[in-house]
């Protein structure tokens, strides 16, 4: 929600605004003082004039509205939503009371918000904050919506503001971002790119483009895009990581292992940097380096499934298997649903001899490969 | 504004690898489609129909055998057959006319082919899948066993350019979707056996798979299919055959795709590794008393390095390492990489995607029919895979994948592979809806050349004309005590360059069957040091100083 002194320095402008455009010189002077007086808080003054103007001219729309807002100020919403839509009853097009209800609605109505901006910016298409409250609306709420996992909520809400302000950059970003957290790949690759047509140099819109690439396993154009965003932000060590980790994805792991140290340089607490380049080692047979990165990851993050599997490895490789058999446990109790910790962990009781127990987590291992499609893995939603 | 932070769900198969050949010493092949040229017009077809019935896209295997004993390699080459639209479930499809036969083409001295289907008798009857080439008889004359959908045949070669189906006295006919078979003698009594893989508990029952829109709807997952048990027919007295799954212990039901045999553990008895779709593999160790255990999970051969199942389709069971035991290289498709392990000697193997690069360069690919042979003579075993995804609609719905992709070769360095596809001809850029793949030398030129089949789609002969001046040897066993063909014999041939290890067979692949002369590359050798032939029955045969740049015949000795 918007803070409510930003709400009313807004109202007030566009009162302003319209005040002068729509009505003879001496009235719209007398209504810019009613402004002003209740920009500085008096409102009994403020009110004293208005009832004065409503008496000449009871049907005034910019007298309504300039009403509304001191009911507003006074907390009387309800009064406030009446006062407005009786200014817009009497049939003059005029943009402040739809901003106003706008404003009303916001918190808990966003659609209804977003209808009367729409109105409002029919009527003013030039009017800047009319535009910058919708966006403001929609973004909020959308992001309101994410945050209580109402992700279709968000969707719609952005779509409807998007109907306004097409060509909108922010919005489209927005809308890419939901669409990506509800999996709509496709949608999400379309926003943000029309994001970054409107303004080629927004990183974030890069960077979530990257991801989506990424996740429709066009690692090509994610690596491309993720490049651009280092460009623009060389010194984002998360997305040196984003791109070490695209690179794996695409097998090239000597330069996968130079974005994953470059992230380290940069911030030397990338967990997960030294993770990979663990996993690289031991994908190498540098079992020394891989056993020394797991166990850094372990120092930071005791319960790291991924590390401890990778040690249970390199133990099960070694052919210490009660060792392999510690450390599996413990990575399966850190990560459950771990694929590969469950198959290690199958093949050491094997080699233990415990034949009954490997085929049970033998089956545990395939049954978490229908569940989950595979490995999944973690990577900033932002950078 | 600050929209939540969210679990980054990113490619299934993020994996590493290690590109442990030299990138830089790149010896490229040259292969050059020589079919037309030959005399070879087969175009296979696949029935397809807005039904997506299976079959349709699996597509069928190859031969390269030498059914005359004239020296040249003959092909046979498997078609489908007509389905309707719809098909009731529970059809038995049968091929309706000549341009749903199977085809064998004689290959005349000249080097160019004449198709003899008809004199031979060998059309096949319905919707064919594949073709394994065994002497079951040991009369001297490769046979014939064709995998169809419903009933399989086996063809007795006559001697005299003609063949007769023997399947019904042979009590081979099997029953269900069969794929991939080979011969194998696994009790090494001198006759051959017979493993046949199916694929699954299928019908043509109308399933409608991926999106209910015009133009995407899917061929199947086989998750949705029950798995169905192998068939081994145990050779009772060359004619007749005993279907023995059950005793022998091969009673697990798979998705088969692919069958190969090694002696992977070095005890005298072959085992057979099965290759499975979408479910974890099988390799059913030989325990030496005409029963076989399944031993996939704890040999680490059942599923990838990092515990994932794979569809796994083509498989080779050959030692490309050259440590002298055998190894396993099985194709899959894009996004999983290509699995290989190597033996580990002592029972097990290791994944070796990463550590041989083969992820890097396999993960976008989808491969059915694959073999190891060396190219280029320089005693490393190479690959060859044909390609392309099995859906049809994949290239819409993962634009990385495709259904038709170029042929594959991968050179081996001995320190990993490489990827030398694009300088070794034009045919590697040709879009194939790759499926059958079969090696053997048709020109006894002493290089290594392939027909790969497509699905529906024509086959290409690919002649090897790769330029150098290694050596080679190839051998072509004949068993006496054993059986004729030597199938299941472990050659170790030594030189000074080192050791070469195979096993004489003519499976392997995507429902191909190869030839079953054994092909080594010398490098720059011009003798062999020593062979080491240790035959199914036990007998140990060894030859020295035996001269490149030949093709020797070598008969198993008197006990």
């Amino acid at each position: 929600m918007l803070p409510f002194r930003l709400f009313v320095a807004a109202m007030l402008s566009v009162v302003a605004f319209h005040a002068l455009c729509q009505t003879d010189s001496s009235r719209a002077e007398r209504l810019q003082s009613v402004a002003a007086l209740i920009q500085r808080g008096d409102l009994s003054g403020a009110e004293s004039q208005l009832q004065s103007l409503l008496q000449q001219s009871p049907g005034d729309p910019l007298a309504l509205n300039l009403l509304g807002l001191v009911r507003l100020q006074q907390r009387n919403t309800s009064e406030a939503e009446r006062l407005f839509k009786s200014a817009l009853a009497s049939g003059h097009k005029i943009a402040g009371p739809h901003i106003n209800l706008a404003m009303i609605y916001a918190p808990d109505r966003p659609l209804d918000a977003i209808a009367e901006l729409h109105q409002a910016l029919a009527i003013a298409p030039q009017d800047k904050q009319a535009a910058s409250l919708l966006r403001q609306v929609a973004r909020n709420s959308a992001a309101a919506d994410i945050e209580r996992g109402e992700k279709d909520k968000a969707l719609e809400v952005l779509s409807n503001a998007r109907a306004v302000l097409p060509h909108d950059p922010e919005l489209l970003y927005d809308s890419g971002f939901v669409a990506f957290e509800c999996a709509s790949y496709q949608d999400a690759e379309n926003w943000l790119t029309e994001a970054l047509k409107l303004r080629p140099d927004y990183p974030e819109a890069r960077y979530a483009l990257a991801r989506t690439y990424l996740a429709e396993n066009l690692a090509k154009p994610a690596e491309e895009e993720m490049r651009k965003y280092l460009s623009l932000k060389p010194d984002d060590a998360t997305a040196e990581y984003g791109l070490g980790y695209i690179l794996m994805a695409e097998q090239r792991l000597d330069e996968a292992k130079i974005a994953f140290e470059k992230s380290l340089t940069l911030q030397p607490q990338q967990t997960e940097s030294v993770y990979q380049l663990a996993e690289i080692a031991s994908q190498k047979g540098d079992n020394l380096t891989a056993q020394n990165n797991y166990t850094k990851v372990l120092a930071r993050d005791p319960r790291h499934g991924g590390a401890l599997t990778g040690l249970g490895v390199l133990a099960y490789r070694a052919g210490k298997y009660s060792e392999a058999k510690a450390d599996l446990e413990k990575a399966i109790s850190a990560a459950p649903d771990y694929q590969k910790a469950h198959y290690y962990y199958a093949l050491t009781l094997s080699r233990l001899g415990e034949k009954t127990e490997a085929q049970r987590e033998f089956a545990i291992a395939k049954s978490l490969q229908k569940e989950h499609g595979g490995e999944h893995h973690l990577l900033a939603a932002q950078p | 504004m600050s929209l939540g932070r969210g679990l980054f769900v990113a490619l299934a198969a993020l994996a590493l690898t290690i590109a442990a050949g030299p990138p830089n010493t790149v010896t490229p092949g040259k292969f050059t489609d020589i079919t037309e040229h030959c005399g070879i017009h087969f175009l296979h077809r696949a029935s397809p129909t807005p039904k997506k019935y299976l079959p349709e896209t699996m597509g069928s295997g190859v031969a390269l055998f030498d059914y005359d004993n004239d020296g040249l390699l003959d092909i046979y080459l498997v078609n489908g057959a007509h389905l309707d639209d719809p098909t009731p479930a529970g059809t038995i499809p049968k091929k309706t006319e000549p341009a749903y036969w199977n085809r064998l083409y004689h290959q005349k001295k000249d080097g160019t082919f004449e198709d003899v289907t008809e004199r031979a008798g060998v059309a096949g009857t319905g919707y064919g899948m594949g073709v394994a080439v065994g002497d079951y008889d040991n009369d001297g004359y490769e046979d014939l066993y064709v995998t169809q959908y419903g009933r399989n045949i086996l063809y007795h070669n006559n001697g005299d350019g003609t063949f007769t189906d023997v399947t019904a006295t042979a009590g081979v006919a099997g029953s269900g979707w069969s794929t991939s078979a080979t011969w194998v003698d696994y009790d090494n009594d001198g006759k051959l056996d017979l493993v046949v893989a199916r694929y699954m508990v299928w019908d043509f029952s109308d399933i409608w798979c991926g999106e209910r829109q015009e133009g995407h709807r899917a061929y199947c997952h086989p998750d949705i299919f029950k798995p169905i048990t192998f068939l081994l027919f145990h050779n009772e007295d060359g004619k007749h055959f005993r279907e023995v799954s059950k005793q022998a212990g091969l009673t697990i039901p798979g998705k088969g795709l692919g069958v190969a045999i090694a002696d992977y553990d070095h005890d005298g008895y072959p085992d057979i590794f099965v290759a499975n779709d979408s479910m974890q593999e099988f390799l059913f160790h030989n325990k030496r008393n005409g029963t076989f255990e399944e031993v996939g999970l704890e040999s680490e051969v059942a599923v990838d390095g990092d515990g994932r199942t794979y569809a796994g389709m083509g498989v080779v069971f050959s030692d490309y390492n050259n440590d002298g035991w055998p190894d396993l290289i099985i194709a899959d498709l894009g996004n999983e990489k290509y699995a290989s392990y190597t033996n580990s000697r002592d029972g097990s193997f290791q994944y070796a995607t990463y550590a041989n690069g083969l992820a890097g360069i396999t993960l976008l690919h989808s491969g059915w029919g694959v073999q190891a042979i060396d190219y280029d003579n320089d005693g490393w075993k190479d690959l060859i895979v044909a390609q392309g995804h099995v859906l049809d609609t994949i290239d819409f719905t993962t634009p990385t994948l495709h259904y038709k992709e170029p042929p594959l070769l991968v050179r081996n360095t001995g320190q990993g592979f490489v990827d030398v596809s694009k300088s070794s001809g034009a045919v590697f850029s040709q879009q194939w809806a790759g499926r059958g793949l079969a090696s053997g030398d048709i020109d006894n030129d002493g290089k290594m050349d392939v027909v790969i089949t497509t699905n529906n789609g024509p086959a290409y002969l690919l002649k090897n004309e790769t330029s150098g001046n290694n050596h080679w040897l190839m051998l072509k066993l004949a068993g006496t005590k054993s059986n004729r063909d030597g199938i299941g014999a472990a050659i170790q041939l030594k030189t000074p360059a080192g050791i070469q290890y195979a096993t004489v067979t003519t499976g392997g692949s995507y429902c191909s069957a190869n030839d079953v002369r054994v092909h080594f590359g010398l490098g720059q050798e011009t003798q062999v040091k020593q062979i080491e032939i240790r035959w199914p029955s036990g007998i140990v045969q060894k030859l020295s100083d035996v001269h490149a740049d030949q093709s020797l015949k070598v008969t198993e000795p008197a006990p």
